[in-house]
């Protein structure tokens, strides 16, 4: 056996120990286990999702998740392989709520349409630079509403109030401006 | 490996806070055990006392199609029991063609019987006819069914649309194939009458899930 595969396995006996201490109420292994634990689940949640606020997010409700299932931790039983199937399933639940709007920005200022018809064309263009040129296209208002909702994380409601228009009209402004976005990419894409 | 996040040590230093002792749950196959065990008790005892088994089932059970049609669907119950007790707590990822294999002697059983439209095993007859044997074969899941909601819950599942679907499924699949033995056996009444309430409870098992499990905001 390699010494990084013992190592591992020897990651994973020391975690199941200080479970079964959590399990039997020990503060202390709670705190080390979690605080083990939370770099080890972000890398495995960036490498499967790139935009950062995302990861961070996923990996605040799976630790929540974790406390909510000790319980059914089996020392027994492989310690990753428990840990990972909350994770994932959490990754999964997340991506789906997200796939279910349109189109998200990231905060890092990229373009990703969830639907992937252009997504490899959107994804060469993730220069925020490029795409903050594109954005002062818009008519100032529109700037103003798609910021809000895909860079600041106001709820349409928010917007709605704040712009003294109907939630329907943000939407319809929104899904207005992201197909004026996406128009404008694909056609500077294609000039390349 | 040791890049700090803001948030997620807000997060630990709340959990640590929130911190409790608790009892950890019975490992999934003593749970299973014991559930197939109080299952299958329950309703051999309700089964018969209130009528018994079909007259001439000995006979029947000779035909080699009939006895593996009957095979499978008793040999569904503890497979779809079993899967559901197993994805009721996080565990290894399982690979679907193992999932589906858990399923198959029950799909097997009612193609077998749905088969019987074209060539019938036996002919008409109202031997053994249980009045109401597809409302039995409802109200006897229910308990079984709370039951089994009851323990799901107190566990952690994850995959909780399809085990909603699985725990339909696990609480009738018995009591139908108990009626396949005692009540009559013709293929359009089997198929409504002790396949088609399966299909109920399991629907019905669903709709409820999608409440139950429903994670709070």
């Amino acid at each position: 056996m390699s010494s990084a595969r013992l190592s591992v396995s020897q990651t994973e006996l020391r975690w199941s120990a200080l479970m079964t201490q959590v399990q039997a109420g020990s503060k202390s292994s709670y705190n080390t286990l979690l605080n083990e634990l939370s770099p080890f689940l972000y890398n495995f949640l960036n490498k499967r999702i790139s935009y950062i606020q995302a990861t961070d997010d996923i990996l605040q409700e799976v630790l929540i998740n974790l406390h909510k299932a000790r319980h059914t931790y089996q020392p027994d039983k492989s310690f990753r392989a428990w840990v990972l199937a909350i994770t994932r399933n959490k990754m999964i639940d997340v991506i789906r709520k997200k796939t279910r709007k349109e189109q998200i920005f990231s905060n890092q200022g990229e373009l990703i349409d969830i639907h992937g018809a252009d997504e490899k064309n959107i994804n060469a263009k993730n220069s925020s630079d490029d795409l903050q040129k594109i954005i002062k296209n818009l008519p100032q208002k529109n700037q103003k509403i798609l910021i809000l909702a895909k860079v600041e994380g106001y709820s349409i409601t928010e917007i709605a109030k704040k712009h003294n228009m109907s939630p329907n009209a943000i939407k319809q402004n929104i899904y207005r401006s992201l197909v004026q976005l996406k128009n404008e990419v694909v056609s500077q894409e294609s000039y390349q | 490996m040791s890049q700090k996040h803001p948030k997620s040590s807000a997060t630990i230093n709340k959990l640590v806070d929130e911190l409790n002792p608790v009892k950890r749950i019975f490992n999934f196959k003593k749970r299973f055990i014991a559930w197939s065990i109080i299952h299958v008790l329950c309703i051999l005892l309700i089964m018969f006392s209130t009528g018994s088994l079909r007259p001439n089932l000995i006979e029947q059970i000779k035909q080699p199609l009939f006895f593996l049609e009957l095979l499978l669907i008793f040999v569904s119950m503890p497979l779809l029991a079993f899967l559901l007790f197993r994805e009721s707590t996080p565990h290894k990822k399982q690979r679907p063609f193992k999932t589906i294999l858990y399923y198959s002697p029950f799909i097997f059983s009612v193609v077998l019987i749905s088969l019987q439209f074209f060539k019938p095993q036996f002919e008409f007859s109202m031997v053994g006819k249980r009045a109401y044997c597809g409302f039995e074969i409802i109200l006897y899941a229910i308990p079984l069914y709370l039951s089994l909601l009851y323990l799901v819950k107190k566990a952690f599942p994850l995959r909780k649309k399809s085990l909603s679907f699985l725990m339909g499924l696990s609480a009738s699949t018995f009591t139908s194939a108990m009626m396949n033995i005692s009540c009559i056996y013709e293929v359009k009444h089997v198929l409504i009458w002790h396949i088609g309430p399966i299909f109920i409870v399991s629907l019905i098992s669903f709709v409820v899930g999608l409440f139950v499990f429903k994670e709070k905001k």
